[in-house]
């Protein structure tokens, strides 16, 4: 019952409401009653068929009516008829659906029906389906029932991504507030244009994305779809997982990484033997931050390995404490954004000369000074650090409802920052004041804080 | 502020106190004219409605104001021989009742009065291969199924029945470019299936697949300036997504991210103080 305004009646228009209603209502009780005792009889025909029909038409969301559908069909389907009959007879569940769409366009039955009735057809005109398509996008260019669908029909019509590309060019071309259209857009161009990793997209079509979505976002700057848009092209690529530090204490070993894995992923070896070995952590099973006792030898070596990646500790005689650092150890040449190429350096200077502009003309666009901050972020972390964290300071006034959002935002920058200089008595106190919990795995064990 | 921006407003005269006993109220009679023109007519979402009820009434301290017995009734006529639960009776059973049929036993402590083994066995044939679940036999995959599988046998004690592991990684498939999650590989974010998704992550121990700052930046977006929340950008808010949004957020540790005081202003303006219950947005039915 969404998207019904409550209007005041008289009592002469509320009478004839309940005469109408209490019609209605009979009628549908009847005709349900009617179909459902029917069918417990085992009646699979014609006469099901209309009469769920009629009912579907203006409760196109009652389940068990386009079951029944389906069964009459199948039982239908079992007597040898030709193919062209049966696509005649599924022509009429299209026909049907479609009538039901109009009455509810976000009707999960109705799409589903027409989707297993099509796939119940010889010879499916997917043309017809994707013209569908086009018309209910045309109504409202948000439905999701109908963006899957088109993804659907694509698939089985063996349409090209790039085609398909096309169509989001021409939905973000007649309203850049398509946020289903960037949406689709983010899924075809990884696989038209794809980067080193999963999901990632070639350099330079990452390049002449942000050059459009720019186009979009400063358009309207108030609109959000562009702007989140924009925000995932900023963003870094996921990397491997890698080991931050792995450090004995006593008889204490911690391991350390980036990401979280599973516990039984962690290789432990003694003088070059592996040992089976207990890992806990926070969590059960998966963790950035593992801790197993070993009855430790006075020398030698302990070797803890994940995947690809290895660290060695090297043990000596009356040495309690040892550690040793990881491919994944954030210092100042190995930050957590990774430092852009020259290209990447002149698109992104560009973006933020666009942005600033806009600030001036706009100086409470929100999504614009947001933006600012991340591309600030992505062209040099440390020495743009203190104009990121002023623009978050302002954020927190421009949009107070997210004020905690861009506190928690700097807390994490500024863990960032420390981590990235070393600063690990600083780290330690700002980590106690944060709400959220950033980069724990970061945190030195204090025994090694001045060591290193 | 912005001109134009799609939004609800607030009228002068809105309620700005809880009007407990006016929805407390609300529930107890809703369902005790058979013949009510919207009861009778979604009678094909009844065990749905039932959980919604039961469950407010329940954290209202009010669930005594139900009739326990005829509840287990209902819901012993509506659990069929494959072990799933119809809507109502005469519908067939799908995935969505039979999570419904089992938060209502478990509200009222009565799961020991339905067919446990036949839920568990229900749900594990509804799994795919790929790890996904369809809603019944007729094979429509969606992740809000996959949530109620995940939650259903959680609740009864039994997920270890299920591929966890492959429900975890068909969700994980269906991640986004903004860190959210749509009903299927490909389908754009939506906080209601985010909802399903973090959940069955949060439940399967999964957690770790989400990236939490860039999901919780995109839910607590949500909250317009009329401080309802809406279901996905560029869209009207809606009070039923206090419950989606806020949820995911609890999950992910960010619920902070939102300005409480003006979504509960928000939120006590949906009520009807004529009839009690709460509207999707302020002047609505």
């Amino acid at each position: 019952m969404h998207g019904r305004v409550k209007v005041k009646t008289t009592e002469q228009q509320e009478k004839e409401r309940k005469i109408e209603r209490t019609a209605k209502l009979k009628a549908y009780r009847q005709a349900m009653s009617t179909i459902l005792s029917r069918r417990d009889e085992g009646h699979k025909d014609a006469t099901q068929l209309k009469a769920t029909a009629q009912v579907l038409q203006s409760n196109p969301d009652i389940t068990t009516l386009w079951n029944i559908r389906k069964e009459v069909l199948l039982d239908i389907f079992k007597s040898d008829e030709s193919a062209s009959e049966k696509d005649t007879i599924l022509a009429k569940e299209l026909e049907l659906t479609q009538s039901c769409l109009m009455v509810n366009p976000k009707s999960y039955g109705a799409w589903y029906h027409r989707t297993w009735s099509l796939q119940q057809m010889v010879n499916p005109n997917w043309n017809k389906e994707l013209a569908l398509c086009d018309r209910y996008l045309k109504l409202d260019e948000r439905n999701f029932h109908c963006w899957d669908y088109r993804k659907w029909v694509a698939s089985q019509a063996k349409v090209s991504c790039q085609n398909e590309l096309e169509f989001t060019m021409e939905k973000i071309g007649e309203n850049f507030s398509n946020y289903s259209a960037w949406h689709y857009r983010s899924k075809l161009l990884p696989i038209l244009y794809p980067g080193h990793s999963a999901q990632t997209i070639q350099e330079d079509k990452v390049h002449s994305e942000l050059d459009l979505v720019q186009n979009a976002a400063f358009t309207d700057p108030e609109d959000s779809s562009a702007w989140f848009y924009h925000t995932w092209l900023l963003g870094k690529e996921e990397e491997r997982v890698k080991i931050v530090f792995c450090a004995l204490q006593s008889d204490t070993l911690t391991l350390s990484l980036t990401k979280p894995v599973q516990n039984s992923q962690i290789v432990l070896k003694l003088h070059g033997e592996a040992k089976e070995s207990i890992w806990t952590g926070v969590d059960d099973r998966f963790d950035s931050l593992w801790v197993t006792r070993i009855s430790r030898p006075s020398e030698g070596k302990i070797q803890v390995s994940l995947e690809d990646q290895e660290v060695t500790l090297s043990l000596e005689k009356d040495k309690e404490e040892s550690l040793v650092k990881g491919d994944g150890w954030k210092s100042l040449t190995n930050r957590f954004v990774n430092p852009p190429n020259q290209k990447t350096k002149e698109v992104l200077k560009q973006a933020l000369e666009n942005c600033s502009q806009l600030l001036e003309l706009e100086p409470d666009s929100k999504w614009t000074l947001y933006t600012k901050a991340l591309i600030l972020l992505a062209l040099e972390s440390q020495t743009n650090h203190q104009e990121v964290l002023s623009c978050l300071e302002k954020l927190k006034m421009l949009d107070t409802a997210r004020a905690n959002y861009y506190s928690d935002v700097k807390n994490r920058l500024e863990s960032e920052y420390l981590i990235e200089r070393e600063e690990w008595t600083l780290l330690g106190e700002k980590y106690s004041e944060s709400n959220v919990a950033y980069h724990r795995q970061y945190i030195l064990p204090a025994a090694f804080r001045n060591a290193l | 502020m912005a001109l134009g921006r799609k939004d609800a407003k607030i009228p002068e005269d809105s309620p700005t106190e809880l009007l407990l006993e006016k929805h407390v109220e609300f529930i107890k009679k809703y369902g005790e004219d058979p013949d009510d023109y919207e009861y009778a007519m979604s009678d094909f979402l009844r065990m749905n409605g039932l959980y919604w009820g039961c469950s407010a009434m329940h954290l209202m301290g009010h669930i005594d104001k139900m009739d326990k017995s005829s509840v287990i009734q209902f819901l012993k006529d509506c659990q069929v021989e494959n072990g799933g639960f119809r809507p109502v009776q005469g519908h067939d059973p799908h995935l969505l009742n039979t999570l419904s049929a089992v938060q209502i036993a478990v509200i009222f402590d009565c799961l020991d009065e339905i067919d446990e083994e036949g839920v568990v066995k229900y749900v594990k044939s509804l799994q795919t291969e790929e790890g996904s679940f369809m809603g019944d036999q007729w094979g429509e995959v969606d992740n809000r199924f996959t949530f109620c599988a995940v939650a259903c046998l959680s609740l009864l004690g039994r997920l270890s029945e299920l591929e966890v592991d492959k429900a975890a990684d068909f969700v994980k498939s269906c991640l986004n470019f903004d860190g959210g999650f749509g009903s299927r590989p490909g389908a754009e974010s939506h906080a209601g299936l985010i909802y399903t998704c973090v959940g069955t992550l949060a439940v399967t121990g999964h957690l770790h697949y989400v990236d939490a700052d860039r999901l919780g930046w995109w839910l607590a977006e949500r909250q317009l300036d009329s401080g309802g929340l809406n279901g996905r950008p560029e869209k009207l808010p809606d009070v039923c997504y206090s419950w989606w949004v806020l949820a995911s957020l609890k999950i992910l540790n960010r619920i902070h991210w939102i300005d409480k005081e003006k979504l509960k202003t928000f939120m006590l303006a949906c009520q009807d103080n004529e009839t009690g219950g709460f509207a999707d947005r302020p002047g609505n039915m």
